[in-house]
């Protein structure tokens, strides 16, 4: 029933779905409205709390299918291994997942045990920006949702800015962002190593690679799917990321690798670092994790571009949510549709900014008041101004079945090696195309 | 009826096998059950429990294609040698100190020193990753007293090793001691007295009293430290956050099966690897047991 | 076979008193005293760590002696988290994992002692090299097993399938040699059958072993991560160390709680321990000799 319905063309299975929802409204008539227990297990709390919130809206809009939807939060690494396991296993997998981008094309490999969501999706597709499918999507089938854009932002700090005399408004290409890179960036207790720096970079994480590679053109995968690490864009994004740190001196490696450890945010509150760039929902780790110290000087500012006309930013991170194949044939449709109605209608992308605090997919509610409102932790300004001055061009972020494994590359040698051992990023990128044909990649070229 | 049960279940023949029941049955399930399994796993392509084929020695050939593997097998050698280099001789003198009446409250010390074997690997991963920091505790602490620059303990992979091999330190030394001493108590005293007399030295009676009469119990801890050290996870896990470390410097052979398994889905591999995990193991033991003799013996 | 021998019996067979060894008693006592310090230092540092006000973990690291204290990170540990499960959790699987491993491999032990069959020694031997199998090679075939079986969550789950312990069988084997044949043969001339032996007669005797094992298994669940990890997904079902760990992850690091929670889920341990030390220390040590 799966297969056929994914080898349906669009119409029929639009024409399918309101037969189901029909059925499902006459049968849901006849039986006393009981409400349909769905499970979902999710690794970041808050994105329960808004999928349960979500249930309620549906609720009420729907009080003729009512739902009752449970989750668990189970810590990243375990819930995910967790699925794999009970997917394999064929039981004791949850109606609806949540899975992280980076763990998404895990489950790809041999039998896929997601139901494509095409159907529910397909009314909504031209009201968001499509190719945040395409991290969830394999051969040619949309898995899962998102929870948010994640476009890259640039963070401040506008009080370092201003005492080295730089205006922040006028860091719009990065050759702007070098050169106030080298007035911001002292030494300040004169013992010949700076102490404050314009920027850091993560070598045991992606992010500030990912974001040039794809600002550039380059990526992990194209959109033929094929595997794109050596091309020049990747080359010469890494080249700047070493440059920076390394000819331009304005950049340091962030403290323990990455842009989420204690002493990273430290560094951050102390000081020591100017900005960083980092997808949009870093912003709320400015009062959860810096407890609000920047609240002062922090601001939110679109990326710089590399050219006129370029990308203006990208993507980064994710978390879709699927439904799985052990869920109840009857519930299949009903989950389909609320899952759409949860992440992708005009209100659910309203509350994922105000529930949430993550910049939506769908950009009609880009003017919608609520989202254009002034935040205590970012110097009372209007930060969404920011981010959706940024949206002009998103680069798109492409991934395929070694997704993962590229992404542990990076985040163990090659990231290292080009920043920590200064080793030429042609080498880094060929070494980590030959460690992915050891693992059976195709990789051309 | 009741009778003959009775006398069966009462018969010498089949008493020790009613004994050996509870216990072998959980063994054959959860142990032998697994491995097995495992064993098969490993000449797989296991995609799923409806979904296998037979693929002979492939997952072992593409084992030794993997860099990472290599790397794994080096650096958990590594820290197998490490450890044992510093967890044998460390607390066997330590033990001997404690146990030459030389040390006032030598129970109050040896006590001190377990202390740390009682906390959990994940509690002493998430002590040292703090106290590891570059702003922590042991780089500030060097700097007071000795003057060193704050080293990137975390952050540069020739440091790895060494971290990791300060966090055993802590773990392990006082437990060892203990096992030391429970072999120190064992060697008569006369022995020592005798070759006073004969005028050895405190190192003579050392070398050719204390250490031979120890054999048993250096067996003992160095084949407890090869099963460790080869199995060593949590520890690096929790230091380097889930990952192998800077540059893959602490990747252990079991965080790279864990990370075979689970992240690149690939369990026929990560099985096979599992095997020559369980066979390296299985041959360092067994060279030890014939380096200490174990086998002339049995009761 | 047990490390009996008190520290007064080692102190009389060392050489005669010298005028020196005052000075090297001083000298040698210092050394330990700091190396002890060294020693219990990171656990000081655990407590005084979970005592600091929330974000000051890396910011006061070298302020050993802090002034200003807060319990701060222990109210959202309980406000926020269900640590009072977890404690609770903790003792009821670490009691029914210590009392269910010590009835595995007492019975075991003792068939494996005090019975010749056929196969024994192979037994055995399979036993012990058991113990050399990596348990990442068991994860995956243990998962899907206990997901057939249906014992995801419960407290079965966790505790059966690491009941069987090699070590402890091998404990229990070595401690009941000891136990004179004839004690058992004249139960039996009495009329007693074989498992009135095994209760009234063979685990009296064995009581020293027992007690040992039932500490060393109860720190082994205490302490033990990953098997619980897989087993419990549900916060209200894990044990402390579980609940603790997934306090840290990569992108969110609550270190302040963590120090907390360790600190809470250490200090019984090491209370315990003080209460029990000569058991413990007695019966680790036997382990250590018991290869003989």
């Amino acid at each position: 029933m799966i297969l056929m319905e994914a080898e349906m063309n669009k119409r029929t299975s639009l024409f399918l779905l309101v037969a189901i929802l029909i059925a499902t409204f006459g049968a849901s008539v006849t039986q006393a409205q009981d409400a349909t227990d769905l499970s979902l297990w999710v690794f970041v709390d808050r994105h329960g709390l808004f999928m349960q919130h979500q249930a309620e809206r549906w609720n009420e809009a729907n009080p003729d299918r009512p739902i009752n939807l449970t989750y668990e939060q189970i810590d990243y690494t375990q819930m995910h291994d967790n699925l794999l396991s009970a997917l394999l296993v064929g039981i004791g997998a949850p109606d609806l997942a949540d899975v992280e981008i980076k763990k998404f094309a895990t489950f790809t490999k041999g039998d896929l045990h997601f139901i494509p969501l095409e159907s529910a999706i397909d009314p909504y597709r031209g009201d968001i920006i499509e190719s945040r499918l395409a991290p969830y999507t394999a051969g040619g089938h949309n898995y899962g949702i998102d929870y948010h854009l994640g476009s890259f932002v640039m963070y401040y700090n506008t009080a370092i800015l201003e005492a080295a005399g730089v205006d922040v408004n006028t860091l719009t290409t990065w050759d702007a962002y070098v050169e106030a890179g080298k007035k911001v960036t002292q030494d300040t207790d004169g013992d010949g190593s700076a102490d404050v720096y314009m920027t850091s970079v993560e070598t045991t994480d992606i992010f500030s690679a990912y974001a040039l590679m794809l600002m550039m053109g380059g990526g992990t995968y194209n959109a033929d799917g094929e595997i794109i690490l050596e091309s020049p864009e990747n080359v010469a994004a890494l080249q700047f990321l070493q440059d920076l740190v390394h000819t331009h001196g304005i950049a340091r490696a962030a403290s323990s690798g990455y842009h989420h450890s204690p002493e990273h945010f430290t560094d951050l509150i102390e000081g020591r670092t100017a900005s960083l760039w980092m997808p949009q929902w870093y912003m709320t780790r400015f009062p959860d994790d810096m407890g609000s110290a920047l609240a002062d000087s922090a601001v939110v500012r679109p990326m710089p571009v590399f050219e006129e006309g370029g990308y203006t930013t990208t993507m980064g991170g994710g978390t879709g949510t699927v439904i799985t194949d052990q869920i109840d044939p009857a519930k299949v449709d009903l989950a389909k549709e609320f899952l759409a109605f949860a992440k992708l209608t005009y209100e659910a992308n309203v509350s994922l900014w105000t529930d949430l605090g993550f910049d939506p997919m769908r950009t009609d509610v880009y003017e919608d008041p609520a989202l254009l409102i002034a935040m205590d932790d970012f110097m009372g300004e209007v930060p969404f101004t920011y981010i959706a001055a940024g949206l002009g061009n998103v680069a798109p972020e492409y991934t395929g079945p070694f997704y993962p494994e590229i992404a542990t590359i990076f985040q163990t040698t090659a990231l290292y090696d080009l920043i920590e051992n200064q080793a030429p990023p042609a080498d880094v990128l060929a070494a980590a195309v030959e460690e992915l044909r050891a693992m059976g990649a195709e990789v051309g070229g | 009826m009741l009778k003959p049960v009775y006398t069966i279940l009462n018969n010498k023949k089949v008493v020790p096998f009613v004994f050996l029941l509870p216990f072998m049955t959980v063994f054959l399930i959860f142990k032998v059950y697994p491995v097995i399994t495992a064993v098969i796993m490993s000449f797989q392509n296991f995609q799923g429990i409806q979904s296998q084929e037979w693929v002979g020695l492939t997952n072992y050939q593409n084992v030794f294609d993997l860099v990472r593997f290599n790397q794994a097998l080096t650096n958990t050698t590594a820290y197998t040698l490490g450890t044992l280099l510093v967890l044998i001789p460390l607390p066997l003198i330590l033990a001997v100190l404690l146990d030459s009446g030389r040390v006032v409250q030598s129970t109050v010390f040896r006590t001190l020193l377990f202390l740390p074997a009682l906390t959990s690997l994940v509690v002493t991963g998430t002590i040292f990753r703090l106290m590891l920091a570059e702003n922590g505790f042991i780089n500030l602490f060097l700097e007071a007293t000795l003057g060193v620059r704050p080293l990137r303990w975390l952050e540069i992979a020739d440091l790895a090793l060494p971290s990791l091999i300060v966090v055993a330190t802590w773990r392990w030394t006082g437990i060892n001691i203990l096992y030391f001493n429970s072999g120190l108590v064992n060697i008569p005293r006369e022995l020592y007295e005798a070759a006073t007399i004969d005028g050895a030295n405190v190192f003579q009676l050392f070398w050719s009293i204390t250490l031979p009469l120890l054999r048993p119990t250096t067996l003992f801890v160095v084949v407890l430290s090869i099963i460790g050290g080869y199995q060593v996870f949590v520890e690096p896990f929790i230091v380097y956050n889930g990952g192998g470390g800077p540059g893959d410097s602490a990747l252990s052979m079991a965080l790279l099966i864990y990370r075979t398994a689970f992240t690149s889905f690939n369990f026929g591999t990560a099985a096979a690897m599992g095997v020559i995990l369980a066979a390296i193991i299985f041959v360092f033991s067994l060279i030890q047991f014939r380096f200490f003799g174990v086998f002339r013996q049995e009761d | 076979m047990a490390a009996r021998a008190s520290d007064t019996a080692i102190l009389s067979a060392k050489p005669r008193k010298k005028p020196r060894i005052i000075v090297s008693k001083i000298l040698m006592t210092l050394f330990f005293v700091m190396l002890a310090v060294a020693f219990v230092f990171p656990l000081y540092w655990m407590v005084i760590s979970s005592l600091r006000p929330e974000g000051r973990i890396f910011v006061d690291a070298f302020d050993v002696f802090p002034s200003v204290l807060s319990l701060d990170s222990y109210r959202t540990l309980f406000e926020e988290e269900p640590f009072g499960r977890w404690m609770l959790n903790s003792v009821l699987q670490t009691g029914g994992f210590a009392i269910t491993a010590l009835f595995l491999c007492t019975t075991g032990g003792y068939a494996l002692a005090k019975f010749r069959f056929r196969g024994r020694n192979l037994l055995f031997v399979l036993i012990l090299v058991s113990q050399m199998i990596p348990f990442h090679l068991l994860i995956v075939s243990l998962f899907l097993m206990i997901i057939q079986l249906g014992m995801v969550e419960s407290y079965w789950g966790a505790i059966i399938p690491i009941a069987a312990s090699p070590i402890g069988i091998f404990f229990v084997r070595q401690y009941m040699l000891s136990i004179d044949d004839e004690l058992l043969n004249a139960a039996r001339v009495d009329g007693a059958n074989e498992y009135q032996i095994f209760w009234s007669i063979v685990l009296p005797n064995a009581r020293p072993a027992i007690a040992t094992l039932f500490i060393l298994f109860s720190l082994e669940y205490w302490n033990n991560l990953l098997w619980p990890l897989i087993v419990f997904r549900q916060a209200e079902n894990m044990p402390l160390a579980v609940g603790v760990s997934r306090l840290v992850n990569q992108y969110r690091a609550q270190y302040d709680l963590v120090m907390a929670g360790s600190t809470l889920a250490t200090i019984p341990i090491i209370l315990l321990f003080l209460f029990l030390r000569r058991q413990v220390m007695e019966g680790l040590a036997a382990t250590g000799t018991g290869m003989k």
